[in-house]
């Protein structure tokens, strides 16, 4: 076929636009060093997972709170480290660390929901590196704090963490945790202008891209957030949501509906890059909502693809 | 390790040689060769392929830039696996769309008398590149030698798919007419 001689021929253009044009997300791994000192090397430190990148960016992740984990190469051995450091600090009175487990459910759960598609993609991984470098840790532990310097309650916790291997050293390192079960209240104070988290930042975002679509067509728009779920990779973050959207009927299939509050809800997943601040790069930001009829969610199609285009098209 | 540290593993004939370039290679090629075959198991023969026709070419080949050296070399083995896979009517992948997108390149008349020949079409495509603006040119290659979907090529210059398709589209007007001014027949 002719167009294949060409697509050969192309294939032997100069080797300089081969090279301007290699994709960042494809670029040879680079060492460690480098790593730390350039933003798009960050990008594949997930690979690396070197050691201290994964605390550099969990401690930019989690606003400075280190878990002084100790990595090692059973992933339970990592967390039990973490959870049994946190004596050491001083709003903690007693930390009793009762069970560590790989929860293989959740592990498939959140690489199913959160990792497989614009991550994996993004990053370059295969099912078969993620399974090799990436897995969930279940704690159950005692904690009591000393409720003069911290809101943390006293009690059992459950808690799971997300680990990924080190390519070299085959250690496991936390880079994230879920919950907020035994963190400090950060709720963002609006009054005072505090950063928003991620979940109102992503809610903030698709507010405004749904009234910029909907507003042509409907009145007393507004918009709920439930079932939000994220997780923190190094740089990433990737949510899941159910996004509802409320309009009054204009009427127009069924009269008696002119007025009266109507919903709709979409399946989504947002994924995004953070700044070295930890907040979104809403320019990275994609919003993908769930194709999947049954069974297990699939977040294939673009938000955009839904929004009407009768009154904003010519 | 550096690339020249690399090559000269090659050249010292050293067992660590295909290892230091899985290392730092293995990811570069296998989203080459995945783009090609949408088959993940596909993709690694031929990066593992490729690292055995780098160990035969190098010596005596010393490549200036070993990255694009092995990119072409599990280029043109995921091609030569496309092939076979279309002949048993099981080819997929951005290979396909970009083949059709290609298609419209191709000038359909044929007054010329000399097909061209694949060195002359090289130069041609190299000075065509050289004339377009650095992002149309990225976009461009992005699209066909490393076939990248087109939105993973939007997501890298932070634009939408539909810029990209008409940046394509023009491109690929523009490479048309400069084949028709040149004479190509393929």
């Amino acid at each position: 076929m002719k167009n294949e001689k060409l697509l050969c021929s192309i294939g032997n253009i100069a080797d300089k636009y081969i090279a301007e044009a290699q994709p960042v997300a494809v670029q040879p791994q680079k060492s460690k060093v480098v790593m730390l000192f350039r933003k798009t090397s960050i990008r594949a430190a997930a690979v690396a997972a070197s050691l201290l990148l994964c605390a550099f960016t969990y401690y930019i992740a989690t606003g400075g709170d280190l878990w002084l984990q100790q990595p090692a190469k059973n992933p339970t051995e990592t967390v039990r480290s973490a959870i049994e450091n946190q004596v050491g600090k001083d709003y903690t009175i007693r930390i009793e660390g009762k069970s560590f487990e790989i929860d293989e459910v959740e592990t498939a759960r959140v690489v199913e929901r959160f990792i497989s598609g614009v991550i994996a993609e993004r990053r370059g991984w295969s099912d078969e590196y993620l399974a090799e470098h990436f897995i969930v840790v279940k704690a159950v532990y005692y904690a009591e704090y000393d409720h003069t310097q911290t809101t943390r309650s006293d009690g059992d916790v459950v808690q799971y963490f997300y680990l990924t291997r080190d390519i070299q050293s085959k250690e496991w390192t936390i880079v994230d945790n879920s919950g907020n079960m035994n963190r400090p209240n950060e709720k963002p104070d609006l009054e005072t202008g505090a950063a928003l988290s991620l979940q109102e930042q992503i809610e903030s975002y698709l507010a405004e891209l749904f009234n910029e679509a909907y507003t042509p067509y409907y009145d007393g728009l507004h918009y709920e957030i439930s079932n939000y779920e994220e997780i923190i990779l190094d740089d990433e973050c990737a949510a899941t949501f159910l996004w509802t959207m409320y309009h009054l009927g204009k009427g127009w299939d069924v009269a008696s509906d002119e007025g009266v509050e109507t919903q709709g809800n979409f399946n989504l997943q947002a994924t995004a890059t953070l700044n070295s601040d930890g907040e979104l790069d809403v320019s990275t930001l994609i919003i993908l909502a769930d194709s999947s009829a049954v069974g297990a969610p699939n977040y294939t199609i673009p938000i955009e693809d839904f929004f009407p285009d009768q009154l904003t098209t010519p | 390790m550096e690339d020249s540290t690399i090559i000269d593993l090659f050249w010292e004939r050293s067992d660590t040689a295909i290892g230091e370039t899985a290392k730092k290679y293995s990811r570069y090629c296998h989203s080459i060769a995945f783009n090609i075959l949408l088959n993940k198991e596909d993709a690694e023969e031929c990066v593992n392929d490729t690292y055995l026709n780098a160990w035969n070419a190098i010596p005596p080949k010393r490549p200036n830039c070993l990255a694009t050296f092995l990119g072409k070399i599990t280029r043109n083995l995921s091609l030569d696996k496309f092939k076979k896979y279309s002949a048993a009517k099981r080819g997929h992948g951005q290979m396909e769309i970009a083949l059709s997108e290609l298609d419209e390149v191709l000038p359909s008349t044929t007054s010329v008398e000399q097909a061209m020949d694949e060195k002359e079409l090289m130069t041609l495509l190299d000075e065509f590149l050289e004339g377009l603006e650095k992002q149309k040119r990225i976009i461009f290659v992005q699209r066909y030698w490393y076939l990248m979907p087109i939105k993973a090529i939007a997501e890298q210059f932070n634009i939408g798919e539909s810029q990209v398709k008409s940046t394509l589209f023009r491109i690929r007007k523009e490479l048309k007419s400069h084949f028709e001014r040149e004479g190509v027949m393929l």
